[in-house]
């Protein structure tokens, strides 16, 4: 487990980084290169491939250490050329560890808000986006998506009229791991919808018969969540060597060859990796950069991590 | 929930092991020395199951009720529920419990077995057991001795403590009283075991052994009324 010293070494810059490769190593003076973009299909908004959850990592409480090292996360996020932080109110203390991140920084403008409404009545809806916009400390949501489909019809009816109003500017659903596939996929084709939110990575790619070709059709977005399978998906492929052939799109880690992976797909717009390390984050996002994988290559990765 | 199949334990889980560490490390600072007097206490009532005296279940049973709302309000409501919101649900369980305890014994519902048999000494046992030992599990499990949990101040000690003095008592209510520190007991096995915590499979030992030494009918009462 990391210490807070060595965060805040990864946030001076040079520690962990020297571990990481060329690839990631910072260049003395250099601004790190901006990640990758992708356009929103609905309005041609662009944000970077890469973006922040905060499922587990920032539910930290009250926490004092805790919450400067998600505030450091933050930073590094943003400093790396980051938008798109989710979360949900399902996550605990998630939302104050963003709002107080936020505050610290100045309320970054680059910020690109992805929230969620999570409550099986629909009248309890508006209410708790309004605790939600709160405990950011944000005038208004960039997205806010229907958590796992709960009350869904209640829910984009409100989302909807909150867009016509200019209180939000864009909405979604979300699932995850494959759940309410049959359902999420009637949605998408029979309601406007902005985002979707999916699992997807080398391992869970059952989106990419139905899901991914839909999304780019209706032109919806894409966010990926889960990317590393909650950390167990680094974790497994830390006990193998990468493969040298990674280093042929730029790759100085598995977690880069894994997003690197996702975010070439076409319809993919943003994966949302979550982390309570500086060192990761920066990892993460460089990893949305030229070079990314062809099909030959993502089917490689795929073959090869499903292997292992 | 919909699809409640696919859901395993560790999906419920919503905090990671260093951030709960730290939650009882801040509380147990917060709260010192009380640690050593909920310990001192549970020993008391160690002692008084062994040697019952006139009036002790009045005292053990609400001094007991008075530690679960403490627990409730100390460490369930102000510190917990910040990173589990279903805590919001456990604390006034909680709280219930402490008032149940405290009616029970002030108005005599159940008794301390008397004269002791062999199934309160064993549930003194246990008790002294958990007191002492729950605390110590902490550098055992690769923890700082700061997150040492103790009877009295922490939910899971308190509730199997409790499920020990239960079963020290005679009265059809001691199952009701023990409804909800069982609850809470599987909620610890299973925060324990998706948190990695090998001490997970203490906490259904420890239940067991508590309800089985409950189930063991009392003798009857001695004539001499307390
Ligand atoms: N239904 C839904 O709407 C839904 C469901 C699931 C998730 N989500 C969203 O998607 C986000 C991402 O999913 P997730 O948090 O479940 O899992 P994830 O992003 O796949 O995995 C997070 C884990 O990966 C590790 N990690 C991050 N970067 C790493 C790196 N460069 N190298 C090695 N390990 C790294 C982190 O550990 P360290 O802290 O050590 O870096 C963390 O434990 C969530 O946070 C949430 O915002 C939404």
């Amino acid at each position: 487990m990391h210490t807070r010293r060595t965060i805040l070494g990864g946030l001076a810059g040079a520690a962990g980084a020297a571990a990481l490769g060329p690839a990631l190593r910072a260049q003395p003076g250099r601004p790190a290169p901006t990640p990758i973009t992708r356009p929103i299909p609905s309005t041609g908004e662009a944000v970077s491939a890469v973006g922040l959850g905060t499922w587990i990592t920032f539910n930290v409480g009250n926490d004092p250490v805790l919450r400067d090292e998600c505030a450091a996360v933050v930073a590094a996020f943003f400093a790396a050329g980051g938008r798109m932080i989710d979360s949900s109110p399902m996550y605990g203390s998630s939302q104050p560890t963003i709002g107080y991140a936020l505050a610290r920084l100045g309320r970054p403008a680059a910020l690109f808000s992805a929230e969620k409404v999570w409550t099986s009545a629909g009248r309890d809806g508006p209410p708790q986006i309004a605790r939600s916009l709160g405990l950011w400390g944000v005038p208004r949501f960039d997205l806010v998506q229907v958590h796992n489909l709960l009350s869904w019809e209640a829910h984009l009816d409100t989302l909807a009229a909150m867009k016509a109003a200019g209180r939000v500017r864009y909405v979604g659903i979300t699932t995850s791991e494959g759940r309410r596939r049959r359902e999420f996929e009637s949605v998408m084709a029979s309601r406007p919808l902005d985002f979707v939110q999916i699992t997807y990575n080398p391992l869970d790619r059952e989106v990419e018969s139905r899901i991914l070709p839909l999304a780019r059709e209706r032109g919806i977005a894409v966010i990926v969540n889960r990317p590393f399978r909650e950390g167990e998906l680094t974790r497994r492929l830390a006990h193998h060597p990468l493969p040298g052939w990674a280093a042929e799109i730029g790759a100085a880690s598995w977690a880069q060859l894994v997003l690197k992976f996702i975010v070439s797909h076409p319809a993919v717009t943003c994966a949302i990796p979550a982390t309570t390390r500086v060192d990761h984050v920066r990892e993460n996002l460089a990893a949305a950069a030229d070079p990314l994988p062809d099909e030959t290559m993502r089917r490689r990765i795929a073959d090869h991590i499903g292997r292992l | 929930m919909s699809e409640w199949w696919t859901y395993g334990l560790s999906d419920f889980l919503m905090f990671s092991p260093r951030v709960y560490h730290r939650l009882i490390a801040a509380t147990n600072a917060a709260l010192w020395p009380a640690q050593i007097g909920t310990t001192l206490l549970g020993l008391v009532a160690a002692a008084l199951i062994v040697a019952p005296r006139r009036g002790a279940t009045r005292v053990v049973l609400p001094v007991l009720g008075g530690l679960w709302i403490v627990v409730a309000w100390a460490f369930l409501w102000e510190r917990y529920a910040t990173i589990n919101w279903g805590i919001l649900y456990a604390a006034p369980a909680f709280a219930l419990q402490g008032l149940l305890l405290i009616v029970a014994g002030l108005a005599r519902m159940v008794e301390l077995r008397e004269p002791r048999d062999a199934a309160s000494v064993a549930a003194a046992a246990l008790l002294v057991a958990i007191v002492l030992g729950w605390p110590l599990l902490a550098p055992f499990d690769g923890g700082a001795l700061d997150t040492a949990e103790s009877f009295g101040l922490l939910p899971d000690p308190t509730a199997l403590g409790t499920l020990a003095i239960l079963a020290a008592l005679r009265g059809g209510l001691r199952f009701v009283l023990a409804i909800v520190p069982v609850a809470w007991a599987l909620v610890a096995a299973a925060t324990l075991y998706t948190l990695g915590a090998w001490t997970w499979v203490l906490v259904p030992a420890a239940t067991t052994l508590a309800v089985a030494l409950a189930l063991i009918r009392p003798r009857p009462p001695s004539p001499r009324r307390w």
